[in-house]
Formats: structure tokens, sequence, C-alpha cells
């Protein structure tokens, strides 16, 4: 009886998740308390495959660098400096910093109407798109 | 967003009161099962959890048979039977494996790693079933180094002045690959071509390939996407690991030119992407390309 009680919680729970708009679908979400911005460098050197802008666990030029920032950056919002960092999320979801100054407010220099709206990509990554 | 939920807990009361009138225990399941959709923090976490999908078959045995006065065989997985199937005709078993095809799109649903159009492609050729045994040796799944000859050249040997050989590589990007990948096994350095004149010897150039796919590797993974995919890595190659990040991260619905913001009109159209060209087009033309290998991951073999 027990069995049956719990397949009949499942079945349950599984239909009030496939109700939900945008989670059966597999459409990305939006990320509030979030904004887009994006890496301070030319055309030439976004492209240059020997190009890395590191961003770092902590708000300090001697925390370790734990990775690399792309192109586009997701910043909490109100962006603030702290130590001359700005905290953003990485694709994987990790809080991470990145030089302020290596930020610049989004703006495609190919599509000048684009919008960029931080989301949460159905396959889990962190990411953006037009809709937010 | 708080219309839903509020909705969602008026639904909760009615299921809960009308099962627990018939029976107490259930109610209480029906609870625990809802609960996951009700508090946002589970839901949220639930959401950011990626579904692992098992590629391909585990690690497969490589037999070979080993007689006095009969030569070595060795049987390469994914390369083409030679011995016929026992209809009679004289055909041959295709090679491929079974399993998912991994084109949903999606970037999610990745196939097995043996079977994809690019791999089968690449092992027609004389040196295929080599390079997808230096692919295994390095860690990397076959069918990311059969997509990039397929794509770059047809797994075709073509000579010019800048890029050249079956995977189109650059003089630069061709040491760096060698290097690569005799940092993770030096033993391939006897298969190896030296100097330049190694791009046009598809086994040597398989292997600089192979390494320079391993460096998009670590820089896609440095840059936070855990395990890239196939198309992850065509960004990085075509646009660089900051705009390959951030193709990686785009909504489909994003165009190439909004998720690549520092990149002029001028140059998106010198690489071949059109004014207004969303993001799931370019994946798609990829996938035109590639076919199913589009949505494997590069790690693994």
């Amino acid at each position: 009886m027990r069995t049956r009680e719990a397949w009949v919680g499942f079945l349950i729970g599984i239909l009030i998740v496939g109700s939900v708009p945008g989670i059966a679908a597999g459409q990305a979400k939006p990320l509030p308390g979030y904004r887009c911005m994006m890496l301070n460098l030319s055309e030439q050197q976004s492209m240059d495959p020997s190009k890395r802008v590191p961003v770092r666990a902590a708000p300090s030029m001697s925390a370790p660098t734990v990775g690399w920032a792309g192109a586009v950056v997701v910043v909490r919002e109100p962006v603030t400096s702290v130590n001359g960092f700005v905290q953003m999320l990485f694709p994987d979801g990790r809080q991470v910093w990145i030089a302020s100054d290596m930020l610049r407010p989004y703006h495609s220099l190919g599509d000048p109407n684009a919008k960029c709206m931080p989301e949460i990509l159905p396959n889990g990554r962190i990411g953006f798109g037009s809709h937010g | 967003m708080n219309g839903w939920l509020v909705a969602l807990s008026r639904a909760k009361e009615v299921v809960e009161v009308s099962l627990r009138r018939r029976r107490p225990g259930l109610g209480t399941l029906v609870t625990a099962a809802a609960t996951g959709c009700f508090a946002p923090e589970l839901c949220v976490s639930a959401l950011g959890q990626v579904p692992q999908t098992l590629n391909g078959p585990p690690v497969q045995v490589q037999p070979y048979v080993s007689e006095p006065g009969v030569p070595m065989i060795t049987i390469a997985p994914g390369t083409l039977n030679t011995f016929p199937i026992g209809d009679g005709s004289g055909t041959g078993g295709d090679g491929a494996g079974t399993g998912g095809d991994g084109s949903d799109g999606d970037g999610t649903g990745a196939g097995t790693r043996s079977n994809s159009e690019a791999l089968t492609t690449m092992l027609g050729t004389t040196w295929g079933a080599t390079a997808v045994a230096n692919a295994q040796a390095l860690g990397l799944n076959p069918s990311a180094l059969a997509a990039t000859c397929v794509i770059e050249s047809g797994c075709q040997n073509l000579s010019g002045s800048g890029a050249q050989g079956v995977f189109q590589m650059y003089p630069a990007a061709f040491q760096e690959g060698i290097q690569t990948a005799l940092s993770i096994d030096p033993s391939l350095a006897s298969q190896i071509v030296s100097g330049d004149a190694g791009r046009m010897d598809p086994v040597t150039e398989s292997i600089a390939a192979a390494g320079y796919q391993l460096q998009a590797v670590d820089a896609l993974q440095n840059a936070g996407i855990a395990n890239p995919t196939i198309l992850d890595t065509r960004g990085f190659y075509n646009f660089g690991p900051a705009n390959g990040v951030a193709l990686a991260t785009a909504d489909p619905s994003e165009t190439m030119a909004a998720a690549m913001p520092n990149v002029s009109a001028a140059t998106l159209a010198k690489n071949g992407v059109t004014p207004g060209e969303t993001v799931g087009q370019w994946q798609a033309s990829i996938r035109a390309k590639i076919g199913n290998a589009a949505s494997q991951t590069v790690l693994g073999v």
C-alpha cells in the first residue's frame, strides 16, 4: 500500500512540475537581479585566440584566478565596485569577480538595437537572451 | 510569478483536503511530492541541474588476435566490419553502434560517441582508423576530430598558402596542437612527420588537431562551460575564446551580432554570418555539415 501511495505522490508531483510554464517546455528563464555587460575589448582582441580576461575568487588582485570571462558578462545589479572588482555569475552558476575596468555597458557593434537579458538556459547554463 | 505560486498553493490545499478525507497518509505524500515546486529555492536548485546522459558505451576493450604464423589483427571500434554478417549477402555491419543520435539540438542530449555521420566520413579514409585511435589515446571523442575534418576540408588533404591539410591548420595552431598532444601522450611522437610538412600528413595533423581541440576544451571549461560540446568548440575556433563562451551561453533566439557585441557587422559578414542571423540558425548550419556529432561532448573515448 505504501508503495502505491508513493507512486501516486510521485506522479502528481510530475504533473505539477509539468504544468508550470517554461519548465516542461525547456524554455530559458529570466534571471532577476542581474544585468548584461560586455568585455572592454576591441574587436580584434575579442577574437584573439590568446586573449584571456581573468576572473577571480574574491575582489582582490591577489585572489586566485578561477577562470576566464566570455564576451558577454552577467553581473549583479545594481553594479557596485568592490576594491575595483564587480561580482559576476559564471556560466556554471559560480559567483566570481572581474576587474571593473574590463567591463563596459552592453552595446552591440553589429546590432545597435540588440538587447541582452540574463537567463537560465534550458541546459542549466547561466546565459543571456533578448527576452529575459 | 507570484500569481502561479498562489494558484498552485490553493490547488495544493484543495488536493490535500480531498485526499485527507479518503486517506490521511496520501495527502502527506502529495504535499511532499509537490513541495519541490512550491519552494522556489528548491525549484531553482532542481532546474539548475544539468541532465546527464550516458554518451556512448563504456570504455571498450580493443580485441586483437595473436597467434604464431597468423598476422596480427586489431579490431578498432567503429571501423567497418570486414567480415560479412551471416545473411549470405556479403554485407558488413556498419560499425556505427547504437543509441541516441544527439540531434535534438538543445545541447543536452548527446548521442553515442562512436555513432556520427562525420565519423563515418573520416573512417572512409585510409588514415581515419589511426586518427580515431589517436583521439582515443588523448581522451578525445573521435567524432569531435571527425567533425573538424568534415567542416574544414570534407576530410580531403588540401594544400594552400595558409591553412593546409585535412584539418586546414595554420602553422602556429599546428605546432601548439602537437605540443599539447605530446604532453599528454609522448608515445604519439613515433607517428609524427616532423616540421611543417606534418600538416600535409593526415595522421600527423590529426594529432595536432586533437591537441588543439583539447586546448579549446580547456579554455571553455575555464570559462565555466563544464562539458563543452562539439558545437561549443566551433564557436571557439571561428570567433575566439571570449566570443566562443558567449555563443555557448546565448539563447538560440539571440542574433549572432547580439551574442558577440564586440564584433562589427562587417567582420561578421566576412565570417559568413548574415545580417539578423540568430545563434540558433548558425548552430543549425553547423549541424547541417556535421550532423549528429554537433551535440556530442568533445571529451570521452
